[in-house]
């Protein structure tokens, strides 16, 4: 088949004109077509669609304190020993036991929202440690992280030391009416403080939950 | 258009890859450029927990530790 110029100018222009035409529909399709396509005589506008997803996680960085192995030391006239995660105050009476100092339970809050959180121990206070006045106690109090003041704002329950068992059996103390996701504010530490009794006895552990709502 | 050179077939062939080349340039510039239903997200959940724990033996039975200064060796005594 004999195929003359003319033909072919004529099918090529065409070719030419779909290009061009395929081209242009394409980059100015506005349902999931490409989009930042500056146009030459007027403004376009391209578009950007995401989605972040509002988040609030907690997680325990330090998620144990363990006092080790001991016994109240009662040569000395005393008749429990008082244990901490605080620089002060640590195994008056004691014998045995690991020192704690300056390692509290740390909480961070690396979700991307504030949220108000609660503690609660989800088992009675006194499977763990009696705490029925003799002498037995297990406290908590929660203070910023050093370095991150401002974490912990709004009702604070427990900004000074407070018996473990009046939040215990799943009911919830506030220790923070907004914890701050601001990555740079945004830890709290859980001091602790056990007093044992000489009566105690037993390898005794418990687990406190920390809860965040919106 | 009655008479078609070659030589105008040649200047259109080319004109046609020229279109072509920048037609698909254009194309894959612009797809960088696509945002579309992109998302954050983050695994964990509103709550964790943590463990504090002790253990109270009988004195008795306490691991004791030599003096090294003194060679003497302390016990405590059960009550």
């Amino acid at each position: 088949m004999d195929v003359n110029n003319k033909t072919l100018a004529v099918l090529l222009i065409a070719g030419m004109i779909l290009s061009i035409a395929g081209t242009l529909s394409v980059l100015n399709n506005d349902n999931g077509g490409l989009t930042g396509y500056a146009g030459s005589t007027d403004t376009q506008y391209g578009t950007i669609d995401y989605n972040i997803s509002s988040n609030v996680v907690l997680s325990f960085t330090t998620a144990s304190v363990d006092f080790g192995t001991g016994y109240v030391d009662t040569t000395l006239g005393i008749t429990n020993c008082d244990l901490t995660t605080e620089a002060s105050g640590n195994e008056v009476g004691c014998a045995g036991f690991d020192d704690k100092t300056n390692s509290p339970l740390v909480l961070t809050n690396i979700g991307n929202k504030d949220a108000e959180v609660n503690l609660t121990f989800a088992d009675a206070v006194t499977t763990f440690i009696t705490q029925d006045g003799s002498g037995s106690s297990l406290q908590l109090k929660v203070t910023d992280t050093s370095g991150e003041g401002g974490a912990c704002t709004g009702t604070q329950s427990l900004s000074s030391y407070v018996n473990a068992n009046t939040f215990d059996s799943a009911a919830e103390i506030t220790a923070c009416g907004t914890f701050e996701s601001d990555p740079s504010t945004n830890s709290i530490d859980i001091d602790v403080n056990l007093t044992i009794d000489m009566d105690e006895s037993g390898d005794q552990s418990i687990s406190l939950s920390a809860i965040a709502t919106e | 258009m009655s008479d078609v050179s070659n030589k105008m077939i040649f200047v259109l062939v080319i004109l046609t890859l020229v279109i072509s080349v920048f037609s698909t340039v254009l194309l894959v510039t612009n797809q960088g450029n696509r945002i579309v239903g992109s998302r954050i997200s983050q695994t964990g959940g509103p709550q964790d927990s943590a463990v504090i724990a002790y253990k109270v033996i009988i004195p008795g039975s306490a691991p004791q530790t030599m003096d090294s200064a003194t060679g003497k060796i302390a016990f405590a005594i059960k009550k």
